[in-house]
């Protein structure tokens, strides 16, 4: 299917055109009708379409490629390759991946898809070629300007632009990258823990093939949640994935894990600190944050109950194992509420365990002894069935659901059950009609299974359920197109719905990866993608910003829901209707005035949590920045590499990425007073207008133009500049409050020519994390460069780009 | 973090900066001023009873024992609900303990101009939970508008119908989430702002896009809308140009964030991060300006004690060393009481019109009233739930006026701030103008369920309270038809019929907050509107509902 390619088929093509539409007779008589139809098609394209030429034939090896075709072949680059393919119906994507042993330099490679130069990078790059642009036969050409490099190109592929799965528009092999991948995990995973290598490899991948991997209901995914080999903390990758055991695992005082073992009864399900266990099984690396996001969902919005009725934590843990444990098993959908539908919790939350079918002596007959709460949102919030245009819905199938169920109580032996007793002696045992159909069963267990497909496959169902999925999870701003796209997916699934499928598949899709798509993060999900982009290994997770053995490690979560009022994990802020929404969020000053404050006036809760002399066990612990931040070749960190890192790290994109964002990020990192000798106040980074306030100040003392940072910050004199009370007035001049609180634009700064020579200064700064030299042998150095990354961290943290997810 | 432990004179800064540099147009209607002043603008404050609020709990027809009476019907189906077999006393002597009762046309009732309007309910007598203490003697003094038959929710799914309650809008969809709040739309017409208090920013607050009275009531514009939840607290920390900047790491984060977002506000931010700008100026500049004001105003103590341990106030009986003990089950409301009271201080400064409140849990299918044993000799006990009575007090316990039914009765929410607003340093006249607005998504079925509750129902009870309301009764108070409902085995789901929709008087409500703008905000009332008119009880019954 690959060869030389052979210029001979288009003439042929045309040839064959011209002789049928110039012989109609001879046409007519001898083609079968679907025949004549296949050439119509070809003369059609040839003649209605936009046709071009073709382009000269590049010199070098060439390939010609079908579509649909993945070469299997290892190309050596040395000379110029150029791959060929005709003309198309369709628009296509041409892809490949390329490696080097070496470096390669700008100039070195170049790549002309017919003729246009377009960019290209180490690594996959995919070429968007649509109908209107391909010409009869089309030409990707790379260009080898420098003999010496050595280079490999695979998976040489020309793919359609059109895919899909599960009848969702599926992201290509070109829109499919590391931006797409880091998305992906922010929304469905609470930003998970996946390596940047994990992440190019998934990058890299097909997305079909990569969101096997990303999204599962293991209890265990160490791609999307690795341990680094360097943690001693590692229980979490072999065992306690479930919340019972996660919190039976918290609690124990055998377990290996660094909170004091005094410090552990608050967790497990007898511990009042049992959501905050929860938020620690999110943050914990060694199991599967999926996993954790949709039993999150599924507890705290699509299912929920409420520890703040009579659901105790224990039959809590049961409801959210129960419906993951159908979830990692496969069942369709329906099955999986139905698991919920007969759980302690859910007969708890309503009170129907307390519904009973007997014999009313003032009625003379039987009667339901019932409320009919979960009657009617077994309905409702299960299914998304309000009864729309059934006359029947509140009369009927609401009080027959609620015979359905009866005598199903939950017994107390010391404390009520964590599961139900299915009864038949007070259970309506007779066929009931619930949405227009007939239930049947001997108790409400055998009932509720007879049901759930019939409420799956509902109208009201398919057009409501999957639009209550994905408007939760990852989408504020579905447009009535999107909504149906969703419906229609939903609905291809047939009757055995895979949540697990249509998550993936829309995960991959074109209708979340638009740029129409908004997510705003509730308190919940801010609080863990703060903590899982801060912490680096489990002693952080395990503290959770809490301090124990003499110092504190992490980030907090649950402190900051709270301080939100956004309700507690399995205390959803509206019951059953759910826990706080993305839009209650977004719209709560008091969630952003929390966030802000914090990070400003209670800064330090980021900056120095980097280290502790006792707190691992009695042992010191320091912050791994240095094993995950980019060095360069001379095995240093580089500001500008450290600072695009980091926002890269917390916003997903480099898109918005520009020098006003560099301007905050390069002061807090290197605008130190990184003296090894005199290393006291080198934590003190200035953040960037005051920076900008002393360097104009040393400008106007020093009568020079040229301010160079070294001086400026480590010089004898380098508190005179910007100081109150050194200009004839008590407090800062009138010139160094301009320029403390002057408004540095994007636009300022790229026209400030000192502006811009302090960005070009700060940007090959290094961040001395793994410093040997100066006092404590560099120990003193290397706490402030760790607490100076992560005051800049906590600049990311503060900016809007945390409250959401969309197009930036 | 607690903005009240920063210093005074770093807020003052700071706003000079803001106003300097930032600019100060953010929240629209904020003005600067140091001294108090009074209530100059009419505001309307509404508490969404979420959760669909058994009113016929609250107010029942008297006890009957003429057995096809409505008062006859009502208790016999209300055995288990009022917990009759568990407490072991009668229908009749609940009534006559619990209840204070009114006879329409009555002395009382006529001596207080109470109304009835269309004359619906000549003769009727009616019982008020006793422990609703402020509410009734709101009523005896004529400031209580009971609107029966009230429907602001057409469908019993709570979600849905707190949507159509919400937005005013009995016709709104699932699908219409993006559409205005009535709230929001009386803050837009009358040209001050809609300030949200409740623990979520509440959708009846959500503003209409583009200017009275020609605003698109299907689209959201939040720009005159703020959350507050604690307004002594609310602000941003910022750094102080009068102490030295050079060590001072949270100040150099504060400049950093505040630098960042003036900057981004000079170019085009995608959607989705719009919020969060209009928030960085929103709280910057409503918190600069509230705490400059409420540093000079003390928490009057009622309010205080709402929330929290006041010497003095709701001393434990059973505990000789208790000096006191807040007065609310849920403190969450006392925090509201306490907020408003704020913003009305501070009113000339932040232009409420429109503020919104919420108290939660009325969904009650189970155990509808509780009766805990300790509240034989504790009475006030604020630490026992029960059940929806818990609501019922919280809000309307307390006492009005010169005489009250129970002097005696602690100041519970409204009661507590209707005490405290007269005697601020700036005179009474902060009362008649403003005007509550009581109401839940839905109604409850008539007749208790098999758990000692009621399941969701349709037409229900919803109060309109102030003094510029003509207090009385609104439509028929106990249907006639329904007394054949509550016997019918036919009926599975028997509730109350809806006759009124809220468009119907809400609309007036609106117009005495904001003259003229009724129309605008409940579009359905307009005479050119086409399609079906909202409900109404009988034509043109409250068209006096206001004065």
């Amino acid at each position: 299917m690959f060869k030389k390619n052979s210029a001979q088929k288009l003439a042929l093509s045309i040839l064959l055109s011209f002789v049928l539409l110039t012989v109609p007779a001879v046409r007519a008589q001898t083609l079968p009708p679907e025949k004549l139809a296949a050439v119509m098609s070809i003369i059609n394209m040839y003649l209605l379409a936009d046709r071009k030429p073709p382009i000269d034939q590049p010199s070098g090896f060439g390939v010609e490629l079908v579509l649909g075709d993945l070469s299997p072949d290892t190309f050596d680059i040395s000379e110029n390759l150029y791959a060929q393919f005709d003309l198309q119906d369709q628009d296509v994507e041409l892809c490949f991946f390329i490696s080097s042993a070496s470096t390669i330099d700008v100039g070195d490679l170049t790549l002309e898809v017919n003729g246009e130069t377009r960019s290209i990078a180490l690594g996959e790059n995919c070429y968007s070629i649509p109908r209107h642009q391909q010409r009869e036969v089309n030409y990707v050409n790379l260009v080898v300007s420098n003999a010496s490099v050595s280079l490999n190109l695979t998976t040489l592929e020309l793919l359609s632009s059109n895919q899909s799965q599960l009848a969702l528009p599926r992201l290509t092999r070109g829109g499919w990258d590391d931006r797409a991948v880091r998305k992906v995990i922010k929304i469905f995973a609470f930003g998970g823990h996946a390596t940047d290598a994990q992440i190019r490899e998934w990058a890299d991948m097909y997305p079909q093939d990569a969101i096997q991997e990303m999204l599962t209901f293991d209890e265990h995914n160490l791609k999307l949640s690795p341990i680094a080999a360097s943690d001693p903390y590692r229980d979490t990758e072999t065992g306690h994935g479930t919340l019972l055991a996660f919190q039976n695992y918290l609690s124990d005082e055998m377990s290996s894990y660094p909170v004091p073992v005094g410090n552990r009864s608050q967790y497990g399900v007898n511990g009042y600190n049992f959501d905050d266990g929860f938020g620690r099984m999110i943050t914990v690396r060694g199991l599967n944050p999926f996993r954790q996001k949709i039993g999150y969902w599924e507890t705290n919005y699509h299912l929920a109950t409420n520890l703040d009725t009579e659901v105790s934590r224990h039959q809590m843990a049961v409801y959210y194992d129960e419906i993951m444990a159908a979830h990692e098993a496969g069942l369709p959908y329906h099955e999986v509420m139905g698991v919920a539908a007969k759980s302690a919790a859910v007969a708890m939350q309503y009170g129907h365990r307390r519904n009973r079918w007997v014999f009313d002596n003032d009625l003379g007959e039987f009667a339901c002894d019932c409320n009919d709460d979960f009657a009617r949102e077994i309905h409702q919030l299960f299914y998304g069935i309000f009864g729309e245009d059934d006359p029947n819905h509140e009369d009927g199938t609401i009080r027959e659901t609620a015979k359905m169920l009866t005598d199903m109580p939950v017994y107390y032996n010391s404390g009520y059950d964590t599961f139900v007793t299915f009864e038949t002696d007070q259970h309506h045992v007779a066929d009931l009609t619930i949405l227009g159909q007939t239930v049947t069963g001997a108790n409400a267990s055998e009932k509720i299974d007879s049901l759930m497909p019939i409420s799956m496959n509902h109208p009201e169902s398919l057009k409501n359920l999957p639009i209550m999925i994905i408007s939760v999870l990852a989408d504020d701003n579905l447009s009535v197109t999107d909504q149906q796209v969703l419906r229609n997916s939903w609905a291809s699934m047939g009757s055995n719905k895979s949540l697990l499928d249509f998550i993936q598949a829309y995960a991959i899709s074109k209708v979340f990866h638009s740029s129409s798509q908004i997510k705003y993060l509730t308190s919940h999900e801010r609080a863990l993608y703060m903590a899982n982009k801060t912490n680096f290994e489990n002693i952080e997770a395990f503290f959770g910003g809490a301090s124990y053995n003499g110092g504190d490690a992490g980030r907090s979560v649950g402190g900051l829901i709270s301080d939100d009022n956004a309700g507690d994990f399995f205390r959803p802020l509206h019951n059953v209707f759910g826990a706080q929404s993305s839009f209650e969020a977004a719209d709560s000053a008091l969630a952003f005035e929390n966030n802000y404050n914090e990070l400003s006036d209670e800064e330090h809760h980021l900056r120095t949590r980097v280290s502790c002399g006792t707190c691992d066990l009695g042992q010191p612990w320091f912050k791994k920045w240095k094993d995950v931040l980019p060095k360069r070749e001379d095995g240093r960190f580089y500001v500008a590499d450290v600072a695009q890192w980091l926002w890269n790290h917390v916003v997903g994109t480099t898109s918005n990425y520009t020098d006003l964002e560099k301007a905050h990020l390069y002061s807090f990192l290197g605008a130190a007073r990184n003296n090894p000798d005199q290393s006291s106040d080198g934590s003190e980074a200035f953040d960037f207008n005051f920076l900008m306030c002393m360097a104009e100040d040393y400008q106007r003392q020093e009568s020079v133009t040229a301010v160079p940072l070294s001086t400026m910050l480590l010089g004898g004199n380098w508190d005179n500049y910007c100081r109150r009370g050194d200009d004839g007035v008590g407090g800062y001049s009138a010139l160094e409050q301009e320029s403390i609180n002057r408004v540095w634009s994007r636009q300022s700064i790229e026209s400030s020519s000192l502006a811009q020579s302090i960005l070009s200064q700060l940007a090959e700064t290094t961040i001395d994390l793994e410093a040997s030299n100066g006092s404590n042998s560099g120990a003193d150095v290397r706490e402030n460069a760790r607490q100076r990354v992560s005051t800049a961290l906590g600049f990311i943290f503060t900016t809007p780009y945390v409250f959401a997810e969309g197009a930036k | 973090m607690s903005i009240s432990n920063m210093n005074r004179r770093r807020f003052l800064q700071s706003a000079m900066y803001s106003s300097l540099l930032y600019g100060a147009g953010g929240f629209p209607g904020l003005s600067s001023n140091a001294s108090a002043a009074a209530l100059s603008n009419r505001i309307l404050v509404n508490l969404n009873l979420s959760g669909g609020p058994d009113m016929r709990h609250l107010l029942v027809p008297a006890y009957d024992p003429a057995p096809d009476s409505f008062g006859a019907k009502y208790w016999n189906h209300r055995v288990r609900s009022h917990q009759l077999v568990e407490t072991g006393v009668s229908a009749q002597q609940r009534y006559e303990q619990d209840y204070y009762e009114f006879e329409i046309g009555g002395s009382t009732w006529n001596s207080a101009g109470l109304v009835d309007a269309a004359n619906l309910n000549s003769g009727i007598k009616f019982g008020i939970w006793k422990e609703a203490g402020w509410l009734i003697d709101m009523l005896r003094e004529g400031n209580v508008a009971l609107i029966c038959n009230a429907v602001g929710g057409t469908n019993r799914a709570h979600d849905l119908s707190s949507l159509m309650l919400s937005q005013g809008n009995v016709l709104s969809g699932l699908n219409n989430r993006d559409r205005s709040g009535w709230g929001g739309r009386v803050a837009r017409s009358a040209g001050g702002n809609s300030i949200s208090m409740s623990s979520s920013p509440s959708a009846f607050c959500f503003g209409p896009l583009g200017m009275a009275p020609n605003y698109n009531p299907n689209a959201i514009d939040n720009v005159d809308l703020i959350s507050v939840q604690n307004a002594r607290e609310i602000g941003l920390f910022d750094y102080d140009l009068e102490q030295s900047q050079q060590g001072d790491e949270d100040s150099k984060m504060a400049r950093a964030a505040k630098s960042y977002y003036a900057s981004l506000r000079q170019q085009n931010v995608a959607l989705a991060y719009q919020k969060f700008m209009d928030h960085e100026l929103k709280v910057r500049d409503f918190g600069e300006k509230i705490q400059g004001r409420l540093e000079s105003v003390p928490i009057p103590t009622l309010i205080e004690a709402l929330y929290s341990n006041v010497n003095g106030i709701n001393i434990d009986p059973n505990d000789a060393g208790n000096t006191g003990r807040r007065v609310l089950l849920r403190t969450s409301l006392g925090g509201q009481i306490r907020n408003l009271y704020d913003i009305i201080a501070a009113n000339d400064l932040l232009s409420p019109r429109v503020l919104s409140m919420g108290y939660g849990s009325w969904d009650s299918h189970g155990d509808q009233r509780q009766v805990p044993g300790v509240l034989a000799t504790d009475p006030n006990n604020p630490y026992e739930y029960r059940g929806i009575e818990t609501g019922l007090r919280d809000i309307f316990g307390g006492q009005y006026g010169a005489n009250p039914i129970d002097p005696t009765a602690l100041h519970c929410g409204f009661s507590a701030l209707w005490e405290s607003l007269p005697l601020r340093l700036d005179g009474g006249s902060d009362l008649s103008n403003i005007v509550v607005t009581v109401a839940g998504e839905f109604g409850r079925q008539i007749r208790d369920n098999g758990d000692s509750g009621t399941d969701h129902g349709k037409g229900n009870l919803m109060l309109v309270i102030g003094e510029g309301v003509t207090g009385g009764a609104y439509g028929e108070m106990f249907q006639e038809a329904e007394v054949d409902k509550y016997d019918d085995t036919s009926l599975n789901t028997p509730d109350i019929d809806p006759r009124s929709e809220i468009d119907s008087f809400f609309s007036k409500v609106a117009d005495w907050v904001a003259p003229g703008s009724g129309t605008a905000v409940f579009p359905r009332t307009q005479s050119s509107y086409s399609g079906i008119d909202p409900l109404i009880e009988q034509a043109n019954i409250f068209d006096n509902l206001m004065s």
